[in-house]
């Protein structure tokens, strides 16, 4: 088990103008583990992704809650878990296929894709009619590696 | 985010500036369906070059204006793509459907 060096949490109504506000809080917190601009970009599209997915899939109809808990661990590692408690994912691994979506014609269906090859580690939990968890893990390089 | 278009030669460019999420999506959508019915045969462009955020949604955006451009005969060509939307356009694919050029 890595040792957690820092941590944060918020809540969210699930409107979409929260998205940018997200992303935007997340990227300021794993800051401090100095990413480049590049990983710094991943992280708030990684964190946009989820909570997008939360907004648009999770809570479909209605508004409801987002849960966002951000850890940075040892060896510049942050743990970004975005939970709802919205509808759940029927099926996994279909959710991840590329294109697939249930969203309208306003989604790609690129969401997970676009997780999975901007993070070192994506995972997905999920139950029908109690909601969803992303665990997000990226390892920040930073500058000095480059 | 704010949308505007331009008449460029013969040319009709739309400008993307600011964060493109899921958020501002709708609001894009509508706006290029629009230009779309509007200037019935001219060349459409989409300028990304004051994008500052984007990220799948904005595959959507672009794969909804190519459709609607092909319906009528036409070709979409994205100009002046920052690196992190290029980096998603990639991710996806659509680099190799969509033309991609340089400049602002």
């Amino acid at each position: 088990m890595k040792q957690v060096t820092n941590k944060m949490s918020m809540k969210l109504e699930s409107r979409s103008v929260n998205e940018s506000f997200a992303r935007q809080t997340v990227a300021a917190f794993v800051a401090q583990l100095d990413p480049t601009m590049e990983e710094l970009n991943d992280i708030k599209t990684i964190v946009s992704e989820a909570v997008t997915n939360a907004v648009v899939h999770g809570y479909r109809d209605r508004l409801g809650t987002i849960n966002i808990t951000v850890r940075l661990l040892e060896d510049n590692i942050a743990e970004i878990k975005v939970k709802d408690f919205g509808c759940g994912i029927e099926d996994i691994e279909r959710a991840r296929q590329p294109m697939f979506t249930t969203g309208d014609e306003q989604r790609s269906g690129m969401g997970f894709t676009i997780m999975e090859s901007f993070t070192d580690k994506l995972k997905v939990q999920s139950k029908l009619h109690k909601g969803t968890q992303v665990t997000l893990i990226k390892k920040i390089r930073g500058r000095e590696e480059r | 985010m704010q949308i505007t278009h331009k008449r460029m030669g013969d040319k009709i460019v739309i400008f993307i500036e600011g964060e493109l999420g899921n958020h501002e999506a709708k609001q894009i959508l509508s706006y290029q369906e629009n230009i779309v019915s509007l200037y019935i045969d001219s060349p459409i462009v989409l300028n990304l070059s004051g994008l500052t955020f984007m990220d799948s949604s904005g595959l959507a955006v672009v794969l909804n204006l190519s459709r609607a451009l092909e319906r009528t005969g036409r070709t979409l060509t994205v100009q002046g793509t920052p690196p992190n939307a290029m980096k998603i356009f990639k991710t996806a694919g659509l680099n190799k459907k969509i033309e991609f050029i340089d400049g602002v």
